[in-house]
């Protein structure tokens, strides 16, 4: 037996299990045997060793170099550096479906482990649910993308990583969004398995919240990581392009940020239950749609690294889980009432709703943009392309509400809010946008709109900080210091205070945007060595440019001097121009100094000669504040997920 | 080896899948879905009294909202109860008794 015979041996293993849990779980129900709907969440549970060993075989065929194996030898090289091992793992169609699988299998490992005794009707439609999904993958690559196809002349050498991949963010950002949108299908299935049991009142919503804030900052981790690995590594010179592989991981993120909004009501006020159906039902729809587009979909992305002829048996997936989740809501809309409705427009019930809807908005409005190209050739025959103008001008606006909705919302009362009240709790806050705007106005020479977002941002901060200075003060009363108080505040109401912190990561990311959006200051020009160019406060030197020749590529380095306005040496900065023969592609790497006012960013596109390249050099204010939001967002969310011990019993 | 090691999965996954038709679980508890229900209840007025604490809401506030919720779990339970026919001895007996006459 070959180490690639073991791998597959082992698929086949999963898909025999995830059958036997299927029709155990749903057998089970029928005839009421609990010893068998307990063997088939066992059987889930066997998926993840199967799953695991069957990864571990091709992670050790890449460590041995075993190029018998097609899959290692389209992704790695005897050249390509070790430590690439794990990131050659997901590189292509094969790798990526297996590792999509290991994550489904460790996510419905941990959804059925930690369910709570509340889901225990649910249970055997959750397992089905859950298997049904994983079975497609591996049904998948055991008929059309084997990762353990081989040779029958075994080569010497395998063509190597795809280059843009060679990039520390690579071992985060791809996994994680991979993770990220096949994860969705644990809170789906939770919800689902709810409405089969004919039940989906208010039981197990905060495990159905807890699942959700999981996969949502998996998957809002990814994008980040994925905004960082574009700013440095693409030499796109931005951080966010709307590319249609950058879209689809957005979405579904859009509407799970939704969902958690949303559900909160339905645990609070048990309201909106239908329409937090609908919700989780988009997000793993929209999930779908991702791996359609990412695996051969017909619409052109600079990053898909998983492009296969596959498209159409995900596209048939996702029109199946369309299909069955509009049955299944129609069938059971009956079932989901809510108990209560909306009193009043201004309570916080209805400032959720608003956020809803811009969520909901912005989704579709970025959806438009992804499948009208589509849309006018197949009707008009004619190929339009959608660009980062649309996205923005149309999303902006959206946006900027939704924001205005973050400051907004917390400072109404649930049910409803008085006049009195809201007028106390939004006079500082507002009269703060105000100033701030007023300000902006008439010392900012750039649009409206960047003095407008700057002073919503005033507006949101403001109203957190308020309510935490509010909160310390009135517990400093027992005796406790300003310190001590507000860390009770946070720990006592976490999950709300929790979300306050994810909210504050959502400003820092949106100041990075706003910098660098309208206080940019962008040059091109062509450098020689010795020459310089000046922009903003910087002198930036050309020393030198360098070549280096490897087996698999050809290096272009060009070397900067750093000065000041007053001629002193800020820094040394390097950025270059790699050519991958094997792949026929450049890898731009910007040379990048970061700082919280501002960052230097060089972008080496073109080397003429051996003294003389063309740069773009751009002053992007802020940034460095965006890629602070990442640490504040997994603060927040871990803050908010912490459990509550003293409430059981 | 790899047989070895194909063998030891095959093994595992046919004794944990099998296990539970040798030793059966225990039974449910048909009143844990009635203590989950107080359970979320002490949560929620816990997290009402943490806002009152801290000055998030006010008096007036923290009292209609703590009647929702008191609302939203009765209804709750009181859906349970028909659901799991949990029928107390004197209820019982009422209805024996009811059965009765109309026969």
């Amino acid at each position: 037996m070959t180490i690639s015979s073991l791998g597959f041996t082992l698929l086949i293993l999963t898909m025999n299990l995830c059958l036997y849990s299927i029709l155990g779980s749903l057998i089970g129900i029928k005839i009421s045997s609990k010893a068998l709907l307990r063997s088939a969440k066992n059987a889930s549970y066997c998926n993840l060793i199967t799953l695991a060993f069957s990864v571990s075989c091709l992670v050790y065929a890449f460590v041995t170099r075993d190029f018998s194996i097609k899959y290692v030898f389209n992704h790695s090289s005897l050249s390509m550096n070790p430590i690439y091992t794990w990131v050659a793992m997901y590189a292509g169609n094969e790798g990526s479906l297996l590792y999509i699988s290991l994550v489904i299998s460790i996510s419905s490992f941990l959804t059925l482990f930690f369910i709570p005794s509340e889901l225990n009707e649910a249970e055997p439609y959750i397992i089905s649910i859950l298997s049904g999904f994983l079975l497609f993958f591996v049904t998948v690559m055991i008929f059309l993308a084997n990762p353990f196809d081989t040779f029958q002349n075994i080569p010497q050498d395998g063509r190597g990583i795809n280059p843009l991949l060679a990039h520390p963010g690579m071992f985060s950002h791809p996994p994680l969004l991979m993770a990220g949108l096949a994860t969705i299908v644990a809170p789906f299935s939770l919800i689902l398995g709810m409405i089969f049991t004919g039940k989906f009142r208010n039981d197990g919503l905060d495990y159905i919240r807890t699942t959700s804030l999981i996969v949502w900052s998996i998957l809002g981790i990814g994008l980040l990581l994925g905004s960082w690995w574009a700013y440095t590594i693409l030499g796109w010179g931005g951080y966010w392009a709307w590319d249609p592989i950058e879209n689809v991981g957005l979405m579904p993120w859009l509407i799970m940020t939704a969902f958690i909004h949303s559900i909160i009501v339905q645990r609070r006020r048990g309201m909106f239950r239908a329409w937090n159906v609908i919700l989780i039902f988009l997000a793993f729809v929209l999930a779908q749609f991702g791996m359609f587009i990412n695996r051969g979909g017909p619409v052109v992305s600079v990053h898909s690294f998983a492009a296969s002829t596959l498209g159409y048996i995900f596209l048939g997936f996702m029109l199946f889980s369309a299909l069955f989740c509009l049955i299944i809501f129609i069938l059971n809309s009956h079932k989901i009432k809510s108990d209560n409705n909306v009193k009043s427009f201004l309570s916080r019930e209805s400032a959720f709703l608003m956020n809803n809807f811009f969520l909901v908005a912005i989704t579709f409005v970025t959806l438009w943009g992804l499948i009208f190209p589509l849309i006018s050739e197949l009707f008009a025959n004619e190929t339009v392309t959608v660009g980062a103008p649309y996205y923005n001008s149309v999303n902006g606006p959206v946006l900027l509400a939704l924001l205005f909705v973050m400051g907004v919302g917390p400072n109404l009362s649930w049910r409803n809010t008085s006049k009195e009240n809201l007028i106390s709790n939004l006079l500082i806050p507002i009269s703060l946008l105000f100033i701030s705007f007023i300000l902006l106005l008439f010392f900012s020479a750039r649009p409206i709109i960047s003095s407008l977002s700057i002073s919503v941002i005033v507006l949101v901060l403001s109203t957190i900080l308020i309510e935490w200075i509010r909160g310390s003060y009135k517990l400093t009363k027992t005796g406790t210091s300003w310190y001590i108080s507000f860390i009770k505040l946070i720990i006592n109401n976490r999950k709300k205070y929790g979300g306050y912190i994810v909210h504050i990561s959502i400003l820092l990311v949106a100041i990075g945007v706003i910098g660098i959006n309208f206080y940019q200051i962008k040059v091109d020009k062509v450098l020689s060595v010795g020459e310089e160019i000046k922009i903003g406060n910087y002198k930036i030197e050309l020393i030198e440019i360098n070549e280096n020749e490897y087996n698999d590529r050809r290096e272009k380095i060009a070397t900067f001097l750093i000065k000041d306005s007053e001629n002193k040496t800020i820094n040394t900065m390097t950025g270059n121009n790699t050519f991958y023969p094997s792949f026929n592609m450049a890898s731009i790497r910007a040379a990048i100094n970061s700082n919280p006012i501002e960052d230097l960013y060089i972008i080496p596109s073109d080397f003429i000669n051996e003294s003389k390249m063309k740069l773009i050099v751009s002053i992007n204010p802020l940034v460095w504040w965006m890629w602070i939001g990442g640490p504040v967002f997994v603060l927040g969310t871990l803050i908010s997920l912490w459990p509550y011990k003293n409430r059981k019993g | 080896m790899l047989y070895l090691i194909i063998i030891l999965i095959l093994l595992t996954c046919i004794t944990y899948v099998t296990y539970p038709f040798i030793y059966q679980s225990k039974h449910i508890d048909p009143l844990l879905y009635k203590r989950n229900i107080k359970i979320r209840k002490r949560g929620l007025i816990s997290e009402l009294n943490n806002e009152l604490e801290s000055g998030i809401l006010s008096n007036d506030l923290y009292n209609q909202l703590k009647d929702d919720v008191d609302e939203m779990i009765n209804s709750e339970l009181k859906n349970l109860n028909k659901e799991i026919k949990i029928i107390d001895p004197i209820e019982k007996l009422i209805q024996s008794k009811k059965n009765e006459k109309n026969n």
